[in-house]
């Protein structure tokens, strides 16, 4: 690596400073190479806190940045900042971009990134649909970004997986650190076609305050920012603040108005952001096709080897939502076992999932 | 000489002991030798008191030995073969045949009840002996065919006898079994829910292990109360080792036909579950031999207690080994669990919300996948039904327990006749090699469950468990090929909902 380079590792290793000490090295004339070469002499001349300052000098006397490459070479993770050709175009304009990325799996990566963030403790719903719009969108060659997290961010994750696309985890954590607990395959398989992505130093462990800032990077990077499922306060929505300011387009996935888990969200398409309504909608959006409202939104499900009665329970599932089998038997005035029977085969060809204790919903299918 | 015999219990069995007394001159004493534990030796002085109130004073130093010498014997039920050994020493009576007695003396000659008639009978019947038994026991005694017992009130009448003045009554064998009694809750008392009760007909035709899982205030507890009701009777022969079981622990004064149903509460001990303690007595889960092991808030229960289930789950019965030696309970039981969602319970709830954290119901998952779980045929989830929906189901009463119980009469007697040849009554207890060839599964079925097996993630075992289950759906239907239909309604059970 170049000593450009070196010193950006060094920079970044400070967390505090980002991409306007670019800015300020620049006016005081002083090139990258020049500020490796030379060291703390010339950084005393330098307008940068005490704090920085000790903490610089501090890491090159302890010779970090060699063995941090020294490092990312065993462990086969590449280091990309701000001045290479591989650093994403869209973060490099973020004001704050930072000042280097440590990335682990295949990059560069093609396609478009679209963020799609949410809660970690959603509805059985709001995982689904992340799931599924996360495998939708690794399949038509978009790649799903997210931030490795619980709940709706390993959704997105593991959709992106089962349909064998490209999926990016943003960690507020060093990239050789697997949080939470219990990702670990998950990580393992984000490598294999994707990619996991950190400012942060290897090594770095979880603290609450680097989640949110790893959001600016989720917003950044992406192309568009869905909010699956969110309350009022949640790192999602900090997200979404985010894309705003940077001029991102926001979607919401509408939720229930009864239930703080989706208050955020939908705050969010009452406050403009766009309405989720059908996975195909917002694929047309990406692809630049015409928004198209008015075609009919009846769920299209693909009949052809059904019986009378799953067909029922299907469309009772898929036109009034959420059922008990109490609620089929009496509406479809089927036995239990009826019912059951054909709960079982609809949920084989999976047009039905279970979405509660001993609750029933009709899968989402999109016209594809 | 005839010896006068006793018994002590070993497990269910009963053991012969041998009554020796000799009767020397000098100070009058008493002892007892052939390892007593407290109540056998405390009998001494209930047996001196009731000789005296018949008129045989003891006297001088008595030795009585209970042989074999290294068995431990325990309980009060040598107190009549050891008063009968003393009054057959001072020369009060003679008998001609082999004969066993049992029972607890009271100070005026009375006899109580005891514990371990059953066994005792059934010993006595092997060995060809005769029985004498206190009056109390001869209600569980008569259900033993062919053994020659008397019913002996008072320790006066059993001398009178062997004198040739008195008749003793002889316990006749009579099966009628007890009338049954009406179990609440009815299925029909239970609003809603109508998946789960199908799951529980299944469960209760097949002997299929449920597991219910839901919120405070769904109606899983109600639910299990109500397994009781629909499970199909005892056979003579499961009534007979189900009474051996009360039998041994003393709690044999009904003997209906209705299986037993043990709720366990979550602060038992194992040994309490399993069987032991110094005096070696089964536990819960024999107790609820041939009937229904009910563990409610399944999660509260320690680790290790639930471990020690898997082997007799997975053999049928448990053998508990201690110093005092090692004995083996039968115990074939029904395994009902019933358990929240989550740790705060509303999980998945339309109405409350969830406040548990997702490590919290991590955490909470893994401690119910495990083990027990593994041995679970069905998966039952019992939603919390809102008002609305309660309301809407008013005035529909589901069917009554009595039609429900008719039909899982009719598929417990096809899997009866069916499995006949190989030993086993339910579809639940098949071993894996008559799975693969005589299930009858259809041509279709087959092709249907190779497909969804791989999508919906089935693992080994959890095929073989749909297969029985479908087995016994079938049965249900009197249909003697496995259809499509059938596999699929299985399937419907493999789903917890949420355990994603």
């Amino acid at each position: 690596m170049k000593r450009e380079g070196f010193a950006l590792l060094l920079l970044n290793a400070c967390e505090s400073l980002d991409k306007r000490i670019l800015d300020i090295l620049k006016n005081e004339e002083v090139g990258l190479d020049r500020f490796w070469e030379e060291g703390p002499d010339l950084w005393k001349k330098l307008p940068i806190t005490d704090n920085v300052r000790t903490r610089l000098i501090q890491l090159k006397n302890d010779g970090w940045v060699e063995a941090e490459c020294e490092r990312c070479g065993l462990l086969g993770i590449k280091v990309v900042t701000i001045l290479d050709d591989l650093y994403p175009e869209r973060l490099r304009e973020a004001p704050w971009a930072p000042l280097s990325l440590y990335v682990k799996g295949q990059w560069p990566l093609c396609g478009s990134f679209v963020g799609v963030v949410g809660t970690r403790r959603c509805s059985s719903y709001a995982f689904r649909v992340a799931h599924s719009l996360g495998a939708k969108l690794a399949r038509s060659g978009v790649v799903p970004v997210s931030g490795g997290a619980k709940g709706i961010d390993g959704a997105v994750h593991s959709g992106a997986i089962d349909s064998n696309g490209p999926t990016v985890a943003i960690l507020g954590t060093g990239v050789d650190k697997v949080y939470p607990r219990g990702h670990e395959r998950l990580f393992d398989n984000i490598t294999r076609e994707g990619t996991l992505l950190s400012e942060y130093p290897l090594g770095t462990g979880a603290s609450n305050w680097r989640f949110p800032k790893r959001n600016r990077i989720i917003s950044a990077i992406s192309e568009k920012l869905v909010v699956v499922e969110a309350p009022l306060k949640s790192g999602a929505m900090i997200t979404a603040r985010y894309a705003m300011e940077l001029g991102r387009e926001v979607w919401a996935v509408p939720g229930r108005i009864d239930e703080n888990v989706a208050r955020g969200s939908n705050g969010l398409i009452y406050d403009g952001a766009y309405p989720l309504v059908e996975i195909k909608y917002f694929m047309d959006s990406l692809s630049g096709g015409q928004l198209d409202f008015f075609s009919d939104g009846n769920f299209d499900v693909n009949t052809t080897g059904m019986s009378d009665d799953q067909v029922r329970i299907l469309s009772l599932l898929s036109e009034k939502g959420e059922r008990t089998v109490d609620n089929i038997v009496s509406e479809c005035k089927m036995s239990a076992a009826e019912v059951l029977n054909s709960l079982g085969l609809l949920l084989a060809r999976g047009d039905v999932y279970p979405s509660g204790p001993g609750r029933w919903s009709a899968s989402l299918k999109s016209k594809s | 000489m005839n010896a006068v015999l006793g018994v002590t219990l070993k497990g269910v069995d009963a053991i012969k002991v041998e009554v020796e007394v000799e009767i020397t001159g000098g100070l009058f004493a008493i002892s007892i030798v052939g390892l007593p534990d407290a109540a056998v030796r405390e009998s001494k002085e209930r047996v001196r008191a009731a000789l005296r109130t018949l008129g045989i004073p003891i006297r001088g130093r008595v030795a009585v030995n209970l042989a074999p010498a290294d068995l431990p014997k325990e309980g009060a039920l040598l107190d009549l073969p050891i008063a009968v050994g003393m009054a057959k020493s001072t020369g009060a009576l003679r008998f001609s045949r082999p004969s066993v007695f049992m029972g607890e003396l009271a100070l005026d000659g009375r006899l109580r009840a005891v514990r371990g008639a059953v066994p005792a009978a059934i010993m006595a019947r092997e060995k060809g002996l005769d029985l004498f038994i206190p009056e109390d026991n001869a209600h569980e005694v008569s259900l033993v065919h062919g053994v020659n017992a008397f019913k002996v009130p008072d320790l006066r009448s059993l001398i009178d006898y062997f004198r040739g003045d008195l008749e003793l009554q002889r316990v006749k064998n009579d099966f009628k079994a007890d009338q049954q009694k009406k179990i609440e809750p009815d299925f029909s008392d239970i609003k809603g829910q109508a998946a789960a009760k199908r799951a529980l007909e299944i469960a209760a035709a097949g002997h299929h292990n449920v597991l219910l899982i839901g919120s405070p205030g769904s109606g899983k507890t109600l639910l299990a109360r109500a397994l009781r009701g629909i499970l199909p009777p005892l056979s003579d022969e499961e009534l007979m080792e189900v009474m051996l079981v009360r039998s041994t622990v003393g709690i044999s004064s009904s003997r209906g036909r209705e299986r037993p149903f043990r709720p366990i509460h979550h602060t038992a001990s194992a040994v309490a579950i399993c069987g032991g303690g110094t005096n070696l007595r089964p536990g819960e889960i024999s107790m609820a031999h041939r009937g229904v092991l009910f563990l409610d808030e399944f999660t509260e229960f320690r680790r290790d207690l639930l471990e020690s289930l898997r082997q007799p789950l997975e053999d049928g019965e448990i053998v508990v080994s201690r110093s005092a030696g090692s004995v083996t309970y039968p115990a074939q039981v029904l395994l009902a669990v019933a358990c929240n969602p989550c740790p705060c319970g509303w999980f998945g709830d339309p109405v409350e919300q969830c406040r548990c954290s997702s490590n919290d119901i991590e955490r909470y998952q893994k401690k119910l996948s495990g083990p027990i779980l593994d041995r679970i045929d069905l998966y039952v989830p019992v939603p919390r039904l809102t008002p609305e929906e309660l309301l809407s189901l008013e005035g529909k009463c589901g069917e009554s327990s009595e039609a429900i119980r008719e039909r899982v009469c009719r598929a417990r007697s096809l899997q009866l006749e069916r499995w006949s040849d190989i030993g086993s009554g339910s579809n639940s207890e098949l071993p894996e090699k008559i799975l693969r060839t005589r299930l009858g599964l259809s041509r279709e079925a087959r092709s249907f469950l190779g497909s969804v097996a791989g999508t919906l993630k089935l693992s080994g075992r959890g095929i073989s468990r749909v297969l029985k289950v479908s087995r016994t759906i079938a049965d249900l239907d009197s249909s003697v090929e496995i259809s499509t239909a059938h596999i699929s309604e299985a399937l419907a059970y493999r789903q917890t909902g949420f355990l994603s």
